[in-house]
C-alpha cells in the first residue's frame, strides 16, 4: 500500500544540499562546487542542447515539480513546491483512486522586456498522479495553495484508520 | 524589505544554522528601466525573506518556514525545509536607494531601477538661425 503512494519522477540532479557553515571551509568549498555545476548546467541550457532538454532541468523543477507525502493514522497529506502559481493555475482532482495535479506555469508578460541575463526558472505545463491506497474518503480532500506551496489532505475513512493496531508484546 | 533591526536578524541567523543551502532557480531580466531579479522560493513568505545590499553586492536570501512532518510519517520525501541563497553584483549605474523586492506565492522579484544618468535620453538640440 504504501509502495503505491510513492509518486513517479524522473531522475534529476541534486541541487545545493551543502549545508552553510562559513566558519568551516570545507562544506563551503563544497557549496561553492555545486554553484559552479549548476552553474555549468544552466550555461549549458542556452546552448545549442537547451531547447531538446527543455528550460530548468538542471535546476530540478524542470517540468514536474517536487512532492512529498506524509501519513498520520487520520490522513495522508501531499505537498508539492509550486512557485508562483495561484489557485486557478492549478487542478487537483481525483478519480479512480488516482490523484491527479496538473497546471501551468504562464510567465507574465506585463513589460517589455530587452535583454535577459539569466533564464533559469521553467514554465509550461505539468501533471503528476499518485495512485492512492484503499480507505480514502473522496468527498472529504482538501487542498490549499500557499506560499507557493500546494498542500492536499487526504482523510482516510473512519475503518480504514482502525486499520493500524499495536499489538502489543507479551514478557517473556 | 532589508532587516530592519539587530534583533531581528540574530534571531534568523541563529535557525538557518542547520538549515540545507539551496539555489533558487532565478531569472534576471533587463527593462527599459532598469534590471529586474526573479527567483522562485516556494514555502518562503515575506517574514522569511532577507533582501540585502552591501557596497555592491545584492544577497537574497529565504528560508521556508519549518513545513516537516510534524508527526506524521514521511512516506515519500521530495523536499524539506530549505535556506535559498543568491547573491549578486550590481552594476555601476543602478539607483541603490530605489530598489524594491516583494514575494507573491513563493516567487520574489526585486526590481532595480537605473540610475537617472544611466537611462537613456534625449538631448534637445537648440535651433538657431
Amino acid at each position: 500500500m504504501k509502495r503505491n503512494l510513492i509518486p513517479w519522477r524522473r531522475p534529476r540532479t541534486e541541487s545545493a544540499v551543502a549545508r552553510r557553515e562559513e566558519s568551516t571551509p570545507l562544506p563551503e568549498l563544497h557549496r561553492r562546487m555545486n554553484d559552479l555545476f549548476e552553474d555549468f548546467f544552466a550555461d549549458f541550457e542556452r546552448t545549442a542542447l537547451g531547447p531538446v532538454l527543455g528550460r530548468g532541468w538542471a535546476h530540478g523543477l524542470a517540468d514536474l515539480p517536487r512532492m512529498n507525502v506524509e501519513e498520520t493514522d487520520r490522513e495522508i497529506v501531499v505537498t508539492a513546491d509550486l512557485p508562483g502559481l495561484e489557485e486557478k493555475d492549478v487542478q487537483v482532482t481525483v478519480d479512480d483512486d488516482v490523484l491527479t495535479v496538473r497546471g501551468e506555469r504562464k510567465e507574465e508578460r506585463e513589460e517589455k522586456r530587452k535583454d535577459y541575463h539569466l533564464m533559469e526558472r521553467s514554465f509550461g505545463s505539468f501533471h503528476r498522479t499518485l495512485p492512492l491506497p484503499a480507505g480514502v474518503d473522496k468527498e472529504k480532500i482538501k487542498a490549499a495553495l500557499k506560499k507557493g506551496v500546494l498542500t492536499v489532505t487526504l482523510p482516510k475513512r473512519p475503518e480504514a484508520r482502525a486499520d493500524r493496531k499495536a499489538i502489543p508484546i507479551e514478557a517473556g | 524589505m532589508t532587516t530592519t533591526s539587530n534583533e531581528v536578524t540574530a534571531r534568523k541567523v541563529e535557525t538557518t544554522r542547520d538549515l540545507p543551502v539551496r539555489t533558487p532557480a532565478t531569472d534576471i531580466y533587463e527593462t527599459e528601466h532598469g534590471i529586474v531579479v526573479v527567483a522562485d522560493m516556494p514555502g518562503v513568505s515575506d517574514k522569511g525573506l532577507e533582501v540585502t545590499l552591501e557596497n555592491h553586492v545584492l544577497t537574497l536570501v529565504g528560508r521556508t518556514e519549518w513545513r516537516g512532518p510534524e508527526g506524521r510519517e514521511a512516506l515519500h520525501r521530495e523536499f524539506g525545509p530549505v535556506e535559498y541563497r543568491r547573491t549578486f553584483t550590481l552594476a555601476e549605474d543602478l539607483d541603490r536607494e530605489k530598489i524594491t523586492a516583494r514575494i507573491k506565492a513563493g516567487q520574489v522579484q526585486v526590481t532595480l531601477p537605473k540610475a537617472a544618468k544611466a537611462q537613456p535620453r534625449r538631448i534637445t538640440v537648440e535651433h538657431t538661425t
